[in-house]
């Protein structure tokens, strides 16, 4: 049921220029206490509201533009976060992840018919979670500045696994000339991908491709390759860093995101810290163009081992 | 019993928040304790769920705003307070 009692919000003064975003943000403020300060932090780092309204917007589309679904996609992201903070403080305690083996997540995460937060949920979560969390939001901005602005006229790009397809879609709504294609192995992921470059009306750019990453061989080599919180999924991450390599151009580059020491229900490859990360990158051969390193909890630096870390990395070979 | 409960809960706000035990009331929450962050909000429910061997629902823990509705939910569990 939606019932929101409070006198005030934290973005009360953007209510009338913003209402998608505002709507947001007055759900999570009032479904959970931790998301005030969220909110406070977000509008303190000087939000891109434009970019933020036009998400929520999308994501009300994604929605169905019905507004009891707008709020349960919403509520997604709170049932997602406090997930992730009992994992962590799990974490933290046994110095483990949950699972560490895929054959284990595929049991009891990605096919288990008790768990809400699978398939469009767990999309959905992870879509609004671009916008409300600050680490999130910041490696948006990250892509939206060094990824999506100054290429060349037209050129090719994959991202795999697409995930929500945000990345590929951003991108390729501000590249009109250039191609995509969009890979992954999961029917939820593909399916919320299609929505997301239809939203996008992008759908004429790009490619949808329900593949397993590790046995896609394409018969080109693309000018850029986004991956997105991939590497912690992963039993053995250096065999997909193999791949990505494989799949980009001499003078391409690749645009990866991992978390470090974050646990997710779903993680499985456990990174201490964000070096472990860089070896593993400059073993199979890449060099590291930019990075943004980001600590999840703001007490602690970006480059503290067992710490929740958010890792964006542009490589080139 | 009823009374080393209550002592018991503010010990552990008092030892996961780091501060003292004296400052607690049921008043206590994180308006007022700038460490009772989004982590260790869930470090004292762990902790919780350890002393007294129960365990908190995803909809209680997002509605713990205060010490008052620690002590509520803990009491809904049959934990016993003065």
């Amino acid at each position: 049921m939606i019932k929101i009692n409070k006198d005030s919000f934290i973005f009360d003064d953007i209510k009338e220029q913003y209402p998608y975003f505002y709507e947001a943000s007055t759900i999570l403020e009032d479904s959970c206490f931790f998301f005030k300060n969220v909110l406070t932090e977000l509008k303190n780092i000087g939000l891109d509201y434009e970019y933020c309204e036009d998400i929520c917007k999308k994501g009300f589309s994604l929605s169905d533009n019905n507004f009891g679904k707008y709020y349960e996609n919403l509520h997604s992201l709170v049932l997602f976060s406090l997930e992730f903070l009992k994992l962590q403080v799990r974490l933290v305690k046994t110095g483990k992840y949950l699972y560490s083996s895929f054959k284990e997540v595929n049991r009891y995460v990605y096919n288990n018919p008790d768990r809400k937060l699978t398939g469009p949920w767990y999309m959905m979560a992870l879509y609004f979670s671009q916008v409300f969390w600050v680490t999130h939001y910041n490696v948006n901005k990250f892509f939206l500045e060094e990824i999506c602005k100054g290429n060349k006229e037209d050129g090719l790009i994959l991202e795999a696994p697409s995930g929500t397809g945000l990345f590929i879609s951003n991108f390729l709504s501000r590249n009109p000339s250039w191609y995509g294609t969009a890979l992954d192995l999961s029917d939820s992921a593909i399916e919320f991908t299609r929505r997301m470059v239809d939203t996008f009306d992008i759908s004429e750019q790009v490619g949808l491709c329900k593949h397993d990453f590790f046995k896609y061989v394409p018969s080109f080599k693309y000018d850029i390759v986004l991956c997105g919180e991939f590497l912690e999924h992963l039993e053995k991450p250096e065999v997909a860093l193999d791949k990505l390599y494989s799949f980009v151009k001499d003078d391409g580059f690749v645009f990866l995101t991992v978390a470090v020491y974050a646990s997710m229900i779903d993680h499985i490859y456990l990174y201490k810290s964000v070096e472990e990360v860089r070896e593993q990158i400059k073993n199979v051969g890449f060099s590291i163009d930019k990075e943004l390193v980001q600590n999840v909890f703001k007490n602690k630096g970006p480059e503290d081992s067992c710490t929740p870390i958010n890792y964006s990395v542009i490589i080139r070979k | 019993m009823r009374m080393n409960n209550r002592k018991t809960v503010y010990n552990i706000l008092s030892d996961v928040l780091d501060i003292d035990i004296s400052l607690i009331d049921e008043n206590t929450g994180p308006d007022n304790v700038e460490s009772w962050d989004s982590f260790n909000a869930l470090m004292l429910i762990s902790e919780f769920e350890e002393k007294f061997k129960l365990s908190f629902t995803m909809k209680e823990v997002e509605h713990v705003n205060s010490v008052k509705d620690i002590i509520q939910v803990l009491k809904n569990k049959g934990v016993e307070f003065s």
